[in-house]
């Protein structure tokens, strides 16, 4: 999984702005009562100045008026500020629900060929905690993002119409605060945020090994030292966090101080206007407090900018994962593979990469039904590599593979599963009931043909031994049941989908010789008119084949 | 507002100092927030005043620029004193939740899902700490801020400053309507949560499967329904925390409008100047910003509270075992026995009804007998990972209970069904038996296991990677390298519980040998449902239904239990089945 790491940070912007726009409605609403809420702040400042001044007789104009408007500027704020906060969390939170579901939907069109070297707790990190970090920026940026420009305009506005020495002084602030703060801010934080969202990923990771391990670290009283390998990474993830908060506080208190001195400039410039006997004092009072309000909006710009350098980093391990491309792409006009009568691997040509060795070189292979098939050769030669392509697991570098003289890409991929069923090395179990486990490719199944695959594939009188029969529940860690009782399980499953080939791919490698024994017999008793391609590195595990193959060197010649 | 959870407070010992830090320099930055007010304030009116002066205009710049300058280094030491609160946070978290991890058998992380513990304390921890770096000082500010504020401007206007200290403290208990917020984050928010995380975690981990079985589709589906049943709940509570939200900020600015028009009838009377009536309305902006500090700090402290009801379930979870002190010794012969043990889940039938049995030193003893027997049930009693409900097991005479769980296991070690590697090299993974082993030690135990040639293939040897959780090893390797570690950790007595039955054939050949070499020099106890490889064992114990159908050696056993006969023959006719036909070859 590769994408590029250099990705600007505008283009960063960009692909979220266009995620959000799912919600276009709530974030339009929310900016609008950022917006509203925003201005009232100023107002609220300026109307209260005024309300002051008009008493005091300083300004002309009705005091009741000043005051209505004050109340006013207040009821806008805090129904501004109650619908911003709801509208923008309504949006980010379904976003958020969407962008799990469409990560899954990512992982399923990827797997399983671009998923092998992932690690599952860093996926579930991503899935989790680094979509959860995307909802500051849904929820927290985008809002204060358009009144960072509008409140400074409104209040240079104002201070021109005092006199432009004013905006001569704001201005360069303005920039300072929010532009170029945040811009260094950004760019400064990236690493630190990558960093971070990394190492909390990489403990999770570690938390879920020990998880899954625990029952050997407390036979070897290896608790200990596991601590002391997560706490390790635990100060890594302080050191990190450190450098987050040095960067936070920067960034916060940098514009606080800046924000000030905007306010002392002001009183400087009063002063020497004041000095030259001509000023407007109670247009330099209503300008001091509009000024202190504009920069409520800025000031939390730069709150977001600390929390977004994660969110970056978040959004950047997200996307790297919908950038995939998958290795198989099912053509929109596939059709669905009718009943295979008979399989032809043509100059099958295959490598995992074009800088690896190629594994495959020409395979020709015919298969007609009810063939039964073996292929051995030593691990990690390229035998699974044939069912795999067979599977469309992925493509063939060069040659083709036919079912019914048809190519197999031009069929769809689930009638492909419907009719070639793949029994893997280790059955995966569902924490669902053991019946829902064998019922996974028919869900429809009735209890009795549930009992009737099981029978066949000789686990019913096991089953019946469970406290709950068919429906014990199997357990998140699925460890409940032998290597051999799996491997049953996924027999009985594939039989309930009564597919026309049979696929098995070193389905004995875990099973000791009782269990091989007995699971040939199993599949002996009940494939008898099933194809049947069977991969293995042992002699035993073929012995039923009619006919069977050696792979070298990419060959594949008949015994 | 009020997010007042148990379990994160009883976990503050060692946090308060930093917590109390965080509000002293939030007061600082509050003395000169104020001062500056006063220096703009003071200023403003003077421009109306007909004695404005250089150095009084001077004056008030330089007053503001030293409170801009404090503000600022506060800020920075708020930072490092958030930064400290944290760094303990996070550590003393991970360590009180790793350590009851630790504590766990695989039954009781099911309970609490395996996915969910890891999310604990990888990402929930790290929400957790916003609780004590962020939440707390500002509850805490929140109730001293406000009083030094009532003392600044109680000396511009008593009832002003009345008003604002009365509506202040009165936003707190006027929240409490809203108190649900913590129970919904509980019983609502923190379940789908986790519904959703293991049935993400478990897609991820079956994909192949899903996509083989056309499956993959409705899966998705029901993911898009526990997505949006999570969105559903996170927004009942952001609903209620949007209402609570929504009366606080009414409070507020009503409070400042009523305080701005009650200066300005004061103005009008006379009773104040206008440089008091402005610095009130500064001041009663600040005045609350206590308040919205801590509205603030709630919304970012919700994931974590949410995820502290998580970790008190895990708090909850019963693991205190039982322990006794200088029991008398009954009968000191060496060996391990089991007096009477009866064990059982509530409701279901037992799984073991008064058991006997001994494992004499330096014999091999085997257990065997059908699926579900309870011999896997015995061979975690021996480990003590459980305990028995009634009677007792003894270590040469010795209660189980007299000794301690590190004493036990440095004895009895257990080679299991499928042996856990963890990422790392070859060595790392052996070194868990034995932290202290050398090069030597470690290669002559591989070389014990038939480990050693295939090591010595890869240039790195003892440090070859060994992936993702030991991926790259086969089952017959990781099993081997369980027997490695059980001889590594030196301990006088090895279970074997059926160590075989996922390997393949070659390593099962291997492994056996290996058990057969081991009998010579350690006490074992071989669980194995195939009996050909037991049945040299000194004795044979055979289970049947939590009872013992039989015990003695082989052949005593094929006369006298027919259960364990007609299990050889069973056996016999597979093992023999497809011999003529392919010869064994492999590769």
């Amino acid at each position: 999984m590769k994408a590029n790491k250099k990705t600007s940070l505008m283009a960063f912007s960009v692909r979220l702005f266009r995620l959000a726009s799912a919600v276009k409605k709530q974030i339009i609403g929310s900016t609008f009562a950022s917006i509203i809420g925003n201005v009232a702040q100023l107002t609220l400042m300026g109307c209260g100045a005024a309300f002051i001044l008009s008493v005091a007789g300083f300004i002309t104009g009705s005091p009741v008026l000043y005051g209505a408007l004050t109340f006013l500027s207040a009821v806008l704020i805090v129904v501004g500020r109650y619908v911003e906060g709801y509208v923008s969390h309504v949006g980010a939170y379904r976003l958020l629900a969407d962008l799990r579901v469409g990560m899954f939907r990512d992982i399923r069109r990827l797997a399983p060929a671009c998923l092998v070297d992932r690690n599952s707790g860093d996926l579930l990190s991503i899935a989790i905690a680094d979509i959860e970090t995307l909802e500051f920026f849904f929820g927290h940026t985008i809002g204060p993002l358009f009144t960072v420009i509008l409140l400074p305009v409104c209040t240079l506005i104002l201070a021109w119409t005092c006199d432009s020495k004013y905006v001569l002084v704001l201005l360069p602030v303005y920039i300072i605060i929010s532009v170029v703060l945040p811009v260094l801010a950004l760019k400064l934080g990236r690493k630190i945020g990558q960093r971070y969202r990394k190492e909390v990923a990489e403990y999770q990771t570690l938390v879920l090994e020990s998880v899954y391990g625990l029952r050997d670290i407390q036979i070897f009283g290896h608790g200990a030292r596991r601590k002391a390998l997560l706490d390790s990474k635990n100060s890594q993830i302080n050191k990190t966090f450190h450098l987050r908060t040095l960067h936070k506080q920067l960034v916060t208190s940098a514009p606080t101080f800046f924000i000030y001195l905007a306010r002392i400039l002001i009183i400087g410039v009063a002063t020497t206007l004041a000095l030259k006997g001509n000023y407007n004092p109670a247009g330099v009072v209503i300008l001091s407090f509009v000024v202190s309000a504009s920069f409520s909006s800025t000031q939390s710009l730069t709150a977001v900018i600390s929390n977004l350098i994660e969110t970056y980093a978040a959004a950047e391990r997200l996307f790297a994962i919908q950038d995939t491309q998958p290795e198989v792409i099912e053509k929109p006009d596939s059709i669905k593979m009718p009943s295979v009568e008979d399989i032809e691997f043509k100059d099958l040509c295959f490598s995992y990469g074009e800088d690896l060795p190629e594994l495959l070189k020409d395979v020709n292979l015919h298969i007609s039904r009810g063939e039964k098939i073996g292929i051995m050769g030593e691990s990690g030669i390229g035998k699974s590599t044939i069912i795999r392509l067979l599977l469309r697991f992925w493509e063939p570098t060069s040659g083709k593979i036919l079912i019914n003289g048809t190519p197999l890409t031009d069929f769809t991929l689930s009638s492909l599963h419907e009719n070639v069923a793949l029994l893997e090395q280790d059955t995966f179990l569902f924490n669902c009931t053991i019946a829902e486990n064998i019922a996974l490719g028919r869900p429809g199944a009735t209890r009795d043909e549930i009992i009737n695959a099981a029978k066949m594939a000789s686990i019913h009188d096991f089953i019946e031994t469970l406290p709950d029969g068919y429906d014990t529940q199997m357990g998140e860690m699925g460890d409940r049941l032998s290597g051999g009782e799996r491997q049953r399980i996924g027999i009985a499953r594939t039989l309930l989908m009564d597919p026309d080939v049979l696929v098995l791919d070193e389905p004995t490698s875990s099973l000791d010789i009782l269990n091989e024994k007995s699971f040939l017999k199993t599949l002996d008793d009940t494939c008898r008119d099933k194809t049947i391609i069977v991969v293995s590195h042992r002699m035993s595990t073929l012995s039923s084949c009619s006919r069977i193959f050696t792979l070298k060197d990419g060959h594949l010649v008949e015994k | 507002m009020l997010l007042l959870n148990k379990t994160l407070l009883k976990m503050m010992k060692g946090l308060k100092r930093w917590i109390l830090c965080i509000v002293v320099f939030r007061l600082v930055v509050l003395l000169g927030t104020v001062s500056f007010a006063q220096s703009v304030s003071t200023f403003l009116a003077d421009l109306f005043s007909p004695s404005l002066s250089d150095a009084a205009l001077y004056g008030a710049i330089a007053d503001a620029a030293v409170a801009a300058l404090v503000m600022l280094i506060g800020h920075i030491l708020i930072g490092e004193a958030e930064y400290m609160c944290t760094a303990k946070a996070r550590t003393l978290l991970r360590e009180k939740i790793l350590d009851k991890i630790l504590l766990l058998d695989v039954a009781n992380i099911e309970k609490i899902g395996a996915a969910n513990a890891v999310n604990m304390a990888a990402s929930g921890v790290e929400n957790m700490q916003m609780y004590y770096s962020s939440y707390l000082p500002s509850l805490v500010y929140c109730f001293i801020a406000p009083v030094y504020m009532f003392f600044k401007i109680y000396k511009l206007s008593m009832p002003i400053a009345v008003l604002l200290l009365v509506i202040t403290m009165s936003i707190l208990p006027a929240n409490n309507v809203f108190r649900q917020i913590t129970e919904r984050l509980k019983s609502e928010y923190w379940e789908s949560l986790r519904d959703m995380t293991s049935y993400f975690l478990e897609g991820l981990r079956g994909m192949t499967t899903l996509k083989l079985f056309n499956r993959d589709a409705d899966r998705t589906k029901v993911l898009e329904g526990k997505a949006y049943n999570f969105y559903n709940r996170i927004m009942s509570v952001m609903k209620l925390n949007f209402k609570s939200f929504l009366l606080t900020y009414a409070m507020m600015y009503f409070a400042i409008f009523l305080s701005v028009t009650i200066a300005c009838v004061k103005l009008a009377s006379g009773e104040i100047d206008i440089s008091s009536a402005m610095l009130i309305l500064m001041l009663s902006f600040s005045f609350f910003s206590s308040v919205r500090e801590l509205t603030n700090a709630t919304h970012s402290a919700l994931t974590g509270v949410a995820a502290a009801q998580n970790v008190s379930d895990l708090f909850d979870i019963e693991t205190d075992r039982k322990f006794t002190h200088n029991s008398p010794v009954s009968d000191s012969t060496p060996g391990i026995r089991l007096e009477d043990v009866k064990f059982g889940y509530k409701g279901r039938d037992p799984i073991l009804k008064g058991i006997n049995m001994s494992f004499e030193e330096g014999k091999v003893t085997a257990i065997v007998g059908p699926s579900g027997c309870g011999k896997s049930t015995i061979a975690a009693m021996l480990l003590r990972f459980l305990d028995p409900e009634s009677g007792r097991l003894t270590f040469d005479g010795r209660p189980y209970t007299d000794l301690t769980l590190e004493e036990l296991r440095k004895k009895v070690i257990m080679v299991p069904q499928r042996v856990s590697l963890f990422s790392g090299t070859v060595r790392d993974n052996l070194l868990i038996a034995n932290p202290n082993a050398d090069d030597k030690t470690l290669w002559k135990a591989l070389e014990d296991v038939d480990l050693a040639p295939w090591l010595k293939n890869f240039a790195n040897g003892l440090d070859t990677d060994v992936g993702d959780s030991g991926g790259k090893l086969s089952g017959g390797q990781r099993q081997k390298i369980g027997i490695a570690r059980a001889l590594l950790s030196s301990a006088p007595y090895i279970i074997f519980d059926e160590a075989t039955s996922s390997v393949d054939l070659e390593s099962e050949e291997d492994i056996w040998n290996c058990i057969d070499r081991l009998s010579y020099t350690h006490t074992l106890i071989i669980i194995s449902h195939r009996l050909s490889t037991i049945r040299r064992a000194d004795k044979i114990y055979v289970i049947q239904k939590g009872a013992i159908a039989g015990a003695g050696k082989h052949d005593e056993l094929i006369e006298t239990c027919p259960l364990y006969a007609n299990m050889v023959e069973e056996q016999n006719i597979l093992e023999a089945m497809g011999k003529e036909a392919v010869g064994y070859e492999s590769k």
